[in-house]
C-alpha cells in the first residue's frame, strides 16, 4: 500500500456516508434555532450536562468580573499530557501599561525583521518581543488575521536549515468572545516547567522533537514553538524588554 | 432591505459550505472520533462556528473554505476528545458501527482503515489533514497549533507504524 491508496480506502470505508438535502436543513435549522432562537433538542448526555454547568459557573464570574469584581485573569492547568490556558482580557495588566508601547525598539526590528514589524506596526500593536535571537533564521512565512473587536492574530516561522522557529501572538480584543482566548498544547509526557523572568511566567512543554513556550503580557498571548533547546530560548526570553 | 439581502447571502453561502464540504467532513470526523453520532454533532458544530466568524474568514490570507472548515472541524473534535468520556472509547467495537461498505472492500485496504481509525490522535490527525483533505504542512501546523516539524515528523512517523510507503514524486 502507498500513501496515494489513504484518501481511495477511507473513501471506500466511508461509501455510504452522504449529505441529502434533509441533513443540509436540518444544519440550517440547528444554527438559524442556536442563533435567534431556542436550541433544537437534542440528546442530553452526562458530558453536556456537566459542560453546561462548568460553563455557566463560567459565565457568572465573567459577569463578575465585568462588574469590577476579580474573579480570574489566567487559569493555567496542566498534566504529563498537556498544558491548558484560559485567559480573559483585563485592561488591567500585572506587568505593564497597554498604551505605553508606541514603537518597537531597533533591537527588536532588527531581530524580527521590518516585514513582521511593520505588520504588527500597521494594527498600531507593539507587543514586547525578545530583542534576540538566533542568527541566521530567515522568515519563511508570515501570516496575520484581524479579527475586528481589537483581536489580532499574527503568525510568523522562521527556519535556516534544521532549526525553526515559529512565533504567534494573539492579541486579545476588547469585548464579548474576543476578550477571551484559549490555549491548548500538546506535551509528550514530561513535566510543564515555569520560568519567572521580569515578573512575567512563561510555561513551557515539549512535544516530540520540539520546545513550546506560552505566555501572557498586556493581554497578548504569547506563543513560541521552536527547535532550540530550552537555554536558547531563555535567552531570547531574557532579552525582552517589559518597560 | 440591505440588511436583509446581505442575511440571505451569508445564509446562502453557509448552505453552499454544508452542501459542498459536509459529506468529506463527517468523514475525518468519524475516522477521528470512530462515533458517528459525535461526528455528526461535531460537524453540526463546526459549521456553527463557521456560520459565527464568517466575516472574519474573509481577512484569512490564502486560506481556502474547505482548509478553514476543516481547521475548525479538526479543533471541535479535538475538543470532544478531551473529555475523558471519549478517552474509554472501544474503537474496534465503534467501527463496526460505522455506515461504511467495508465488507466489500478488499482485506488489506479494510485493514488500512482499521489502522488508521486505531491510530493515536496525535498521528491521526495530520493524516487525516494530510492525505486526506489534502492541507499543506504549514496549513496543518497553523490549525493544530504545532511547529511544522513536527507536522512532518508526525507525518513520517504514522507512515511506519502503518507500514505504507510514500507515494511516488511524493517528499514530507
Amino acid at each position: 500500500m502507498r500513501t496515494n491508496d489513504i484518501k481511495r480506502v477511507i473513501d471506500a470505508g466511508l461509501a455510504n456516508v452522504e449529505t441529502t438535502q434533509r441533513d443540509v436543513d436540518a444544519i440550517m435549522e440547528y444554527i438559524h434555532e442556536s442563533e435567534y432562537g431556542k436550541y433544537p433538542r437534542r440528546i442530553v448526555s452526562a458530558r453536556r450536562i456537566v459542560l453546561t454547568v462548568i460553563c455557566v459557573i463560567l459565565m457568572l464570574a465573567t459577569v463578575a468580573q465585568a462588574f469590577g469584581v476579580s474573579m480570574w485573569k489566567m487559569i493555567v492547568v496542566w498534566t504529563r499530557e498537556s498544558l491548558y490556558i484560559n485567559m480573559m482580557r483585563d485592561g488591567d495588566s500585572d506587568s505593564g501599561d497597554i498604551g505605553e508601547k508606541s514603537a518597537f525598539s531597533e533591537a527588536e526590528r532588527e531581530a524580527w525583521g521590518a516585514s513582521v514589524c511593520d505588520v504588527f506596526a500597521d494594527y498600531n500593536f507593539f507587543p514586547h518581543l525578545p530583542e534576540w535571537k538566533p542568527e541566521n533564521l530567515e522568515l519563511e512565512s508570515l501570516t496575520h488575521t484581524d479579527y475586528g473587536y481589537g483581536r489580532i492574530n499574527v503568525y510568523a516561522y522562521y527556519a535556516f536549515e534544521n532549526e525553526y522557529l515559529m512565533l504567534t501572538v494573539k492579541k486579545l480584543g476588547e469585548e464579548g468572545d474576543h476578550a477571551g482566548s484559549e490555549l491548548f498544547l500538546e506535551g509528550d509526557g514530561e513535566e510543564v516547567q515555569m520560568f519567572e523572568i521580569q515578573g512575567v511566567n512563561y510555561y513551557h512543554t515539549t512535544n516530540l522533537d520540539h520546545n513550546s513556550f506560552a505566555w501572557e503580557n498586556n493581554d497578548i498571548v504569547f506563543t513560541l514553538f521552536t527547535s532550540y533547546d530550552v537555554e536558547t530560548v531563555l535567552s531570547m526570553l531574557e532579552s525582552i524588554r517589559q518597560k | 432591505v440591505t440588511d436583509t439581502n446581505q442575511q440571505m447571502d451569508r445564509e446562502q453561502r453557509l448552505r453552499s459550505w454544508i452542501e459542498e464540504y459536509r459529506t468529506p467532513l463527517l468523514k475525518v470526523c468519524i475516522m477521528y472520533l470512530a462515533d458517528v453520532q459525535q461526528a455528526e454533532d461535531a460537524v453540526q458544530e463546526t459549521f456553527l462556528k463557521a456560520w459565527k466568524s464568517m466575516d472574519r474568514f474573509e481577512g484569512r490570507n490564502g486560506c481556502s473554505e474547505k482548509t478553514w472548515l476543516t481547521s475548525i472541524a479538526i479543533n471541535v473534535c479535538r475538543s470532544y476528545r478531551r473529555t475523558r468520556w471519549f478517552r474509554y472509547v472501544d474503537t474496534q467495537k465503534a467501527l463496526e458501527k460505522l455506515p461504511s461498505r467495508q465488507a466489500s472492500i478488499p482485506p488489506e485496504e479494510r485493514d488500512l482503515f482499521i489502522d488508521i481509525s486505531r491510530m493515536p490522535e496525535k498521528m491521526k490527525a495530520v493524516i487525516l489533514l494530510y492525505y486526506y483533505q489534502g492541507m499543506t504542512q504549514f496549513e496543518i501546523s497553523a490549525a493544530l497549533g504545532i511547529s511544522r516539524s513536527a507536522v512532518a515528523h508526525r507525518l513520517g512517523k504514522a507512515l511506519d507504524m502503518l507500514k505504507i510507503s510514500l507515494g511516488e514524486e511524493e517528499r514530507i
